[in-house]
């Protein structure tokens, strides 16, 4: 247990505290034993394995699309790619968001290039065939040089093909199974927790792409344990907990609890408060250094004290949430590429994407998400890509948006995509020793490989479901069987 | 040094809106006319592409896609700024403020021709 536990449990009152609707960590439950086994390298790199993850997994989950804020006004329209798949997200004419292939049904053309417009029509520049904005064919230019269309165009047979979309948090999710199971069901338990949020209130005020050179399963192995703050992070330590922080896995999805407010037990003296500790308590959490006066360890009871004080006048749903949520970072990851790391006023959403057809790349969408004040103007943000090999300084690829020391842990994380990717291919690299706070990157392999055998089926009429919640126990994802 | 008899008025500034454009007719030219945050800017509205009006368009963060094919173009160059369709910008037009009065010049520059890069 770590020392910020043991002091939130000292103070803490349970039963004073209200049933919340996302489940506090605390007291932590012990980690399962999921098993001791090596992790392959050949995963990272194998196309065969690439392959089976397209058709097992990509092809069957549920997957972060777009913002339905992008998509206000009838006609407006959002181009998203995953792997060889690029995808059009439009508000119809009748009102309704739609989600489709991009791909021209004549000859195969990308029907739109652009990632966002509005439009009445799409239109294809080959030879400009169209499409009303629910997808239904407008018109084929010259049908009557087609004998196929001798007895009429089959316009039911021509729409654009559809792929399934469903809102939650104010996104736009897709899924290229039609037949999968609800949205809904496939977040489980701890989409309920994260509602508490009220994401459909958040803002987007920045979107970047990162190309990186390395598998995408190495960046969400990345972002998924705490263990390399020490190391990896020197800055981290000095105002928050990573270093022993309780990890739930729940069905085929996970979550950690990142303490905020605080400065880590590997660090020496954790009572000073610092010009670093000061300035990222105060931009992080909204208390300033000159009103507090206990010490940097503690500061998040100050921030738990401040947050209830003003939670019936404030627009943020401190309310509706448990102590944790309101000082320290609630990390959920959902199965097989989508991260919320929260706070209640502000979250950063990271999305993973294989590339289309070289398993030592992917793309890393990093979305900044922002509760203003209700009545805010929607921000304008623009989507950069940083295409691999442009090395860019990462603090001044967020200016304005991010804090950059908090770019910079991000450049950190980033600059082991290469080095990881080369690695697991060496002949001396054995395979990956994981400890109990890396559990959750065992439990996302092992649920990887359930997928690819055949032991889970996300369609709705499937007997073999993935677990969607509930703890999973010692023996893993299969233990009950 | 440009004449002021080639510049015709088009709108009060306090007109324009703070996101978005309006249309107007500077001789025989439909013009789209902005205000961003750097200044006052006017490009034909006529894709350089397939001739289309760029009216309906989406305006976003100083650029304005084609409602036809979803060409992006810089609406303060008249550059394009993706699709592979055509290399050609949109022809622009000067435009000077003076005392709340927008003007655009009456003949329009040649377009840039390239990708613009980000």
């Amino acid at each position: 247990m770590a020392k910020i536990e043991a002091e939130i449990l000292r103070r803490r009152a349970p039963a004073d505290e209200p049933e919340y609707q996302a489940k506090p960590f605390l007291p932590r439950k012990p980690i399962p034993n999921i098993g001791l086994e090596r992790v392959d390298g050949e995963r990272f790199y194998s196309e065969a394995f690439m392959a089976e993850e397209w058709e097992k997994i990509w092809t069957k989950t549920w997957q972060i699309g777009v913002r339905e804020s992008d998509l206000e006004e009838p006609g407006s329209f959002q181009t998203h790619s995953l792997g060889k798949e690029n995808f059009i997200f439009v508000r119809g004419h009748d009102g309704e968001i739609r989600g489709f292939y991009n791909v021209c049904q004549h000859r195969g053309n990308q029907l739109c290039t652009a990632e966002f417009g509005k439009t009445r029509a799409f239109t294809c520049p080959f030879h400009g065939w169209q499409w009303h904005t629910d997808g239904s064919l407008k018109q084929v230019a010259d049908p009557q040089f087609f004998r196929q269309f001798d007895g009429g165009v089959p316009e039911d047979e021509l729409g654009l093909e559809p792929v399934r979309v469903a809102f939650w948090g104010g996104w736009v999710w897709f899924n290229m199974n039609p037949n999968a199971m609800s949205l809904e069901s496939y977040l489980g338990e701890l989409g309920t927790h994260l509602e508490t949020y009220d994401f459909s209130e958040y803002q987007l005020v920045d979107y970047q792409t990162f190309e990186w050179g390395g598998n995408w399963k190495h960046a969400v192995d990345a972002f998924n344990e705490s263990y390399h703050f020490t190391a990896l992070h020197p800055d981290m330590v000095q105002f928050g907990e990573g270093h022993d922080i309780p990890i739930e896995l729940v069905g085929i999805h996970s979550r950690m609890l990142n303490f905020g407010g605080t400065v880590s037990e590997v660090v020496e003296e954790r009572e000073e408060m610092t010009p670093l500790r000061a300035r990222m308590m105060e931009t992080r959490l909204g208390i300033g250094a000159d009103e507090y006066k206990g010490s940097a360890s503690d500061v998040h009871f100050a921030v738990v004290e401040h947050k209830r004080a003003i939670q019936d006048t404030t627009h943020h749903p401190y309310r509706k949430m448990n102590d944790e949520q309101l000082a320290h970072q609630y990390h959920y990851t959902f199965f097989p590429a989508a991260t919320f790391t929260q706070k209640p006023e502000a979250g950063n959403v990271f999305r993973y994407r294989p590339h289309p057809t070289d398993p030592n790349r992917c793309y890393y969408d990093f979305f900044i998400l922002v509760r203003n004040p209700p009545g805010t103007p929607l921000p304008e943000y623009e989507h950069r890509v940083h295409a691999h090999g442009d090395a860019p300084v990462y603090a001044e690829a967020f200016e304005g948006t991010f804090d950059p020391i908090l770019a910079n842990v991000l450049q950190q994380d980033g600059s082991n995509m290469e080095t990881m990717q080369r690695g697991v291919k060496s002949a001396a690299f054995k395979g990956m020793i994981l400890c109990d706070q890396e559990v959750r990157l065992r439990h996302f392999h092992q649920t990887i490989d359930r997928f690819i055998d055949g032991t889970f089926s996300c369609d709705a009429a499937a007997p073999n479901q993935p677990p969607t919640s509930g703890l999973v126990q010692d023996g893993g994802l299969l233990a009950d069987d | 040094m440009t004449d002021a008899g080639e510049f015709e008025r088009v709108a009060q500034i306090d007109e324009l809106p703070d996101r978005g454009f309006v249309r107007v007719a500077v001789g025989e030219h439909s013009v789209l006319v902005a205000k961003l945050d750097d200044g006052v800017y006017a490009t034909e509205n006529q894709c350089s592409h397939a001739n289309s009006a760029l009216e309906d368009g989406r305006f976003r963060l100083g650029r304005i896609s084609c409602p036809l094919h979803g060409l992006i173009f810089d609406f303060r160059t008249g550059q394009v700024m993706g699709g592979s369709l055509t290399l050609v910008g949109l022809r622009t037009f000067d435009t000077r403020v003076d005392d709340g009065q927008v003007y655009v010049r009456r003949e329009p520059n040649e377009p840039r021709v390239g990708i613009m890069k980000r």
